[in-house]
């Protein structure tokens, strides 16, 4: 009998271990997938490299492709747009954001800003234009084309949240043949203090109608005349019609008083050249610790909240269900058997 | 006898689905932390294990560092190098306790440390990838290189440790703030 009785039970048992089972795992991965961050690609169709490069006349007009893939394990609503190119701090390429107004060469691409539900592995064609405005000047211009995932993946805990966005940016470079007029443009010296870091840095434009990649010296003295700091600098791209800051962190933050930085920059494919005598600047008693106080008095938790995240509110509650049709597949045990055994009893 | 030897038979069934519940579930909170290895074909990068100290209201303002570790992948097989910045916007807040936003300008980039190998083609010291000559640490209301790969370099994975610091300022209300990091790998001139 007690053989019989094993052998009814152990289908239901074997049902409900394996439930319980696929739906521990089950949680896990949709959590995990919901998650991680998009990894989409952006791909030039019909060119060599990882971007456009692009001659064309003023007036002339252009049809390009471009695939956007999703290369991750689950599908993405992803967004992709053109945006306008700025240098970065130190040079550099730099995409605008999206939802910022386009306003330089960008407006030259016919791609319009759209969303797209991509599937592992797909990839969705774009055919867009580029149209070089009549009386555009020769030079070197550049725009961009970006990718991300519309919705931004949580990183972080605690009451400082952060949502991520990843993108992945190409340039659409465009070179519109003619004579070069390289130039660099060095502008007002200034400090800052922050995280416990003396910065100085310089403005640096490039008015001309060539790319540069500027290298040099920064020097800071102090009121004597006597240099207390000296680097070496290399900036990444400072683009045509652009201008951005070169900043250096200081490897000890200045005390009050009054300094001066000089800065000697060139750019060795162009010989382009320029040079800020030293400029003075003055570190304030509050400036040199950037507003930052002691110890604080009194201190009262800012708060306990979990990071305001989607995988925080989400994986206690899946976890939470799993356990719940664990139990629930326990008092269904413990229910048939105490059914049985009466059962057993009367066939007896 | 027979009840008892039902239990014993349930029992190790029952125990072993729970066990396997929480040992297959519980691991879903540390999940988010976990930066997914890449597939092939295209770049990619994003941040993972952001942590930040815990924050306490002050009459002064307070430095809060943290780390956080950027990955970065070119799967493409192009050799044609690339480049990653991160931005941060202001940390908006969210509470009952009317707080206002805390500015970009106060997280800063405290240290970019030097990459490290995860797979693929190895670092090479002057190819890269690599952190650039010019510190990239400072304030990331400005995008930020925080590492490049030169061209026929960074055909691989590679992970960079970064310091991070948010200043909150004095008095900051209770509550939770909340800020958005754009991390851009790029291919450009």
């Amino acid at each position: 009998m007690a053989f019989k009785f094993v052998s009814r039970r152990s289908p239901f048992l074997a049902g409900a271990s394996v439930l319980v089972i696929l739906a521990s795992i089950w949680a896990p991965m949709s959590v995990q997938a919901a998650n991680e961050p998009a990894r989409l690609g952006l791909t030039p169709i019909g060119q060599d490299g990882l971007f456009f490069e692009l001659t064309m006349a003023a007036g002339q007009a252009q049809q390009l492709s471009v695939e956007v893939g999703n290369f991750g394990p689950a599908e993405v609503r992803a967004r992709t747009y053109a945006a306008d190119v700025y240098s970065i701090v130190n040079g550099g390429f730099g995409a605008a954001l999206f939802g910022a107004q386009a306003s330089g060469t960008s407006r030259w691409l016919d791609y319009q800003t759209r969303e797209l539900t991509l599937k592992p592995g797909h990839g969705s064609r774009i055919d867009f234009r580029v149209r070089v405005p009549k009386g555009i000047p020769p030079g070197q211009y550049v725009a961009s084309l970006v990718a991300e995932s519309v919705k931004p993946a949580p990183s972080g805990a605690g009451s400082v949240a952060i949502n991520q966005v990843n993108r992945v940016a190409i340039a659409v470079a465009i070179r519109i043949p003619g004579p070069s007029h390289p130039l660099i443009e060095i502008g007002a010296v200034s400090y800052k203090f922050a995280a416990g870091t003396s910065f100085v840095s310089f403005a640096v434009a490039n008015p001309g109608n060539v790319h540069l990649k500027p290298t040099g010296e920064l020097i800071v003295r102090d009121s004597a005349q006597t240099e207390i700091f000296r680097s070496a600098v290399a900036m990444d791209s400072v683009y045509a019609g652009t201008a951005t800051r070169l900043e250096t962190a200081l490897s000890r933050p200045l005390g009050p008083g009054v300094y001066c930085a000089e800065l000697r920059l060139r750019d060795t494919a162009t010989q382009s050249r320029a040079a800020a005598p030293c400029q003075s600047f003055t570190v304030t008693a509050g400036a040199e610790t950037g507003g930052l106080g002691g110890a604080g008095s009194a201190a009262t938790p800012v708060s306990q909240a979990p990071i305001a995240a989607d995988a925080g509110r989400l994986a206690l509650p899946l976890t939470l269900v799993a356990l719940l049709l664990a139990l629930a597949g326990l008092l269904l045990l413990l229910a048939r058997r105490r059914r049985e055994p009466a059962e057993t009893q009367e066939g007896r | 006898m027979l009840i008892d030897h039902r239990i014993q038979r349930i029992l190790p069934s029952v125990v072993a689905a729970m066990l396997a519940t929480m040992m297959l579930a519980l691991p879903v909170v540390a999940a988010n932390q976990v930066t997914q290895v890449l597939a092939a074909g295209t770049r990619s990068a994003s941040i993972a294990n952001l942590t930040l100290g815990g924050m306490n209201t002050s009459h002064s303002a307070q430095a809060n560092a943290g780390t956080m570790t950027l990955t970065a992948d070119d799967s493409t097989g192009s050799n044609l190098g690339w480049n990653v910045t991160i931005l941060s916007s202001a940390f908006v807040y969210s509470g009952a306790n009317g707080g206002t936003d805390i500015p970009a300008a106060n997280f800063s980039l405290t240290s970019a440390a030097a990459p490290a190998h995860t797979a693929g083609q190895a670092i090479d010291a002057t190819g890269g990838p690599k952190v650039p000559v010019i510190s990239p640490v400072g304030t990331l209301d400005s995008a930020r290189k925080t590492t490049q790969a030169l061209i026929t370099f960074g055909n691989g994975t590679y992970t960079q440790a970064l310091g991070v610091s948010l200043t909150i300022p004095a008095d900051s209300a209770a509550g939770t703030y909340t800020g958005t990091l754009t991390t851009t790998i790029s291919a450009a001139p």
